[in-house]
């Protein structure tokens, strides 16, 4: 059984990863794309990145700006900026043949990478696109493998920062329907990934509070990963070099306890209806990825 | 300390700039500190740059982010000296324009120009950008045995080491002028000028942006003219500087699948730029103690059932870590020659927070394991 406010972040139409580096973004995304299949939807997990972070997840050549279905029912993207840039101005704004007299010629091409926050702006269109109003694939989840939490951070201030901007015409008012859409909460949900470790807790309630304040999509849950088991409190005795690894153990157990109390209270003084839930550690996962193992591992999340 | 010099050290008492790159979470500003301080205690002027600042590691060498280079007062008592500079975005970018513009009074213009304020706060390009422009002010004006530079976290840092290049692309493209010539007729004959100086494009451009954001960044461009210009020439200089033989790169990562993948990612880049590599740190590895305790453990074996989740996990990590580290030297030695070593560190058991904390690292990185000795 999927732990509740894990449903409740499946049940919206366009979910963001985020998470300090490192920490499994890219497998949560994976892992919650498996479990979306699972219920029945029709799944499409995008990255933005250069280095392709989810082809190797599933074994795939390297994804580019082409839907490719790597899994039944589970398509893939990695987003660019300068192919999001041209998907913006001809299918949102519908102006093709502007594009193609003007967009194209290399000048141009130089001058818009000048223009502030255009990156981020076509992107979040073109999420925007694939939730509203791709008729074509209909997708019923979209979750996106997202940027590190600075950069997240950014791109959520990205569609206010463009308001501000002195750009007005068209560019303003799809600027205003994608917030609009980012703020709807029953559609949005952003999962914040982090790890019981003293630093990057205190990085995810820093990153927590700001996003609340700031961000048009709100947080829908904290996924604390790699939690260790339990220590058994008796077992039979060890042969002496293995008690170090026993050691070991009840050190990041202990450890990570602390940091989970400390998560629970910064959480709670900045949302406390904010659920909390936990992963275990798995130590590694195989490449390719098998459906049913990261079903299993994300559906074993508990409520904190 | 002993005559016999350890891998780091020889490295760094060979080099005259260090550019360490890596993914986020591997340790790399980390690395980059405590090479600094290694590097000082071998009785160098070392200048520390970090692009990536963590407060954490600013605080605990009492460095305040900025733009410029303090001295760094060590407790410890060693031969060299450390300077060190956690970059803040804007001040950099504020100091540069100060520097390239033709007088003041541009200078405060740029300054309100709203299109200058989003991009000298919000965008990350600049920021390491100007870290370049920093670096040559470092090189220039001299001062220093070693400059060590801390690059941005993430797997395309290799990108910022390019920008020079993407600038000049700009200028020499005629952007510049394609778009100023328009404008400094508009300044003088009125906004109505541009369409026609401009042509279509403008017009094009300006139909989904609105007139207002044209003029914006028009302005911006024309100010921005002799910055540009004045940023484009300090990129050639850290070009030429970073391909002279004293330069080295040192990749940081970690016994993560991701953060060897961008390892590999950079090996490639820096082999396609020349860029000589001269030692592969692997952060975060299981204790070495913890490492030999595990080797004793086969689930087959006759170890309490009860036991088995902990210690499978520690098994699978460091079977693991102990291919992707054998996976990564392999691909290093394939692009920069046999010369080159893995150094392995153990994960650090408690928070780098203090000067001490900082040396202990740093002399863990001296002791550091290299892959394949046992």
């Amino acid at each position: 059984m999927l732990q509740e406010s894990l449903s409740e972040l499946l049940s919206k139409k366009l979910v963001f990863v985020t998470g300090k580096g490192g920490i499994g973004k890219s497998l949560v995304s994976s892992a919650l794309a498996f479990e979306a299949r699972k219920l029945g939807k029709k799944v499409c997990l995008v990255e933005s990145s250069a280095n392709d972070q989810l082809a190797p997840l599933f074994g795939s050549a390297p994804i580019g700006h082409q839907l490719r279905e790597l899994s039944p029912g589970i398509f893939v993207i990695n987003l660019n900026a300068q192919d999001n840039f041209k998907d913006f101005v001809i299918k949102h704004l519908g102006f093709a043949k502007l594009f193609e007299k003007v967009f194209t010629k290399p000048i141009v091409r130089s001058f818009i990478q000048m223009l502030p926050g255009i990156a981020e702006l076509t992107l979040l269109g073109r999420l925007f696109y694939f939730v509203e109003l791709d008729s074509e694939n209909k997708f019923d989840i979209v979750i996106v493998d997202s940027f590190a939490s600075g950069h997240f951070y950014s791109l959520m201030r990205t569609p206010d920062a463009v308001m501000q901007s002195g750009m007005s015409g068209p560019v303003i008012e799809e600027t205003t329907r994608v917030r609009n859409f980012l703020n709807d909460r029953s559609k949005v949900g952003v999962a914040l990934v982090t790890v019981p470790e003293e630093l990057i807790i205190s990085e995810a309630l820093d990153f927590s509070q700001r996003l609340a304040k700031d961000s048009p999509a709100t947080l829908t849950t904290i996924i604390a990963n790699r939690l260790w088991p339990e220590v058994p409190g008796s077992s039979r005795p060890l042969d002496g070099s293995l008690e170090a690894s026993r050691a070991y153990w009840i050190s990041q157990r202990k450890s990570q306890s602390e940091n989970l109390v400390r998560l629970k209270d910064g959480i709670f003084a900045i949302n406390p209806k904010l659920p909390i839930v936990v992963l275990e550690e798995c130590g590694a996962f195989e490449e390719p990825l098998a459906a049913q193992t990261m079903q299993d591992w994300i559906e074993g999340a508990k409520k904190l | 300390m002993s005559e016999h010099l350890s891998e780091i050290e020889v490295i760094l008492k060979k080099s005259r700039v260090i550019v360490t790159v890596g993914s986020g979470g591997v340790g790399k500003t980390t690395s980059s500190i405590a090479m600094a301080l290694i590097g000082a205690r071998l009785g160098k002027k070392v200048g520390l740059l970090s692009i990536d600042p963590a407060k954490r590691l600013a605080d605990a060498l009492g460095i305040k982010l900025g733009s410029e280079l303090r001295r760094v007062e060590l407790k410890a008592n060693i031969k060299g000296t450390l300077d060190a500079a956690m970059l803040d975005q804007k001040a950099v970018f504020d100091q540069m324009v100060t520097r390239f513009a033709p007088n003041p009074q541009v200078a405060q213009k740029i300054f309100q120009n709203s299109i200058y304020k989003e991009v000298s706060t919000n965008l990350g390009g600049p920021l390491e950008y100007m870290a370049l422009a920093k670096l040559e002010t470092m090189l220039r004006t001299g001062g220093y045995d070693l400059i060590i530079i801390d690059t941005p976290p993430d797997s395309h840092a290799l990108d910022f080491l390019a920008r020079p290049n993407i600038l000049a692309g700009f200028v020499e493209t005629g952007v510049m002028s394609w778009m100023i010539k328009p404008f400094h007729i508009a300044q003088k004959l009125g906004a109505g000028a541009i369409f026609k100086a401009g042509g279509k494009i403008m017009g094009g451009i300006s139909s989904i942006t609105g007139m207002k954001m044209l003029k914006l960044l028009a302005e911006f461009l024309v100010m921005m003219e002799d910055v540009i210009i004045g940023f484009n020439r300090v990129g050639r200089d850290v070009s030429i500087a970073l391909k002279a033989d004293s330069t080295g790169f040192v990749l940081v990562s970690a016994p993560y699948n991701n953060a060897v993948r961008s390892a590999q990612h950079l090996l490639k880049e820096l082999k396609a730029n020349n860029y000589p590599l001269l030692a592969l740190i692997m952060n975060r590895n299981l204790p070495f103690d913890l490492q030999r305790s595990i080797r004793g453990y086969s689930k087959t074996g006759a170890v309490d059932p009860l036991l088995t989740p902990g210690f499978d996990i520690i098994a699978s990590r460091q079977q693991y870590a102990a291919s992707l580290a054998e996976q990564l030297l392999v691909k290093a030695r394939e692009s920069a020659g046999k010369g080159v070593h893995l150094l392995l560190l153990e994960e650090q058991g408690q928070m780098i927070h203090s000067e001490e904390t900082l040396w202990s690292f740093a002399d863990a990185l001296c002791k550091a394991r290299t892959f394949g000795d046992e």
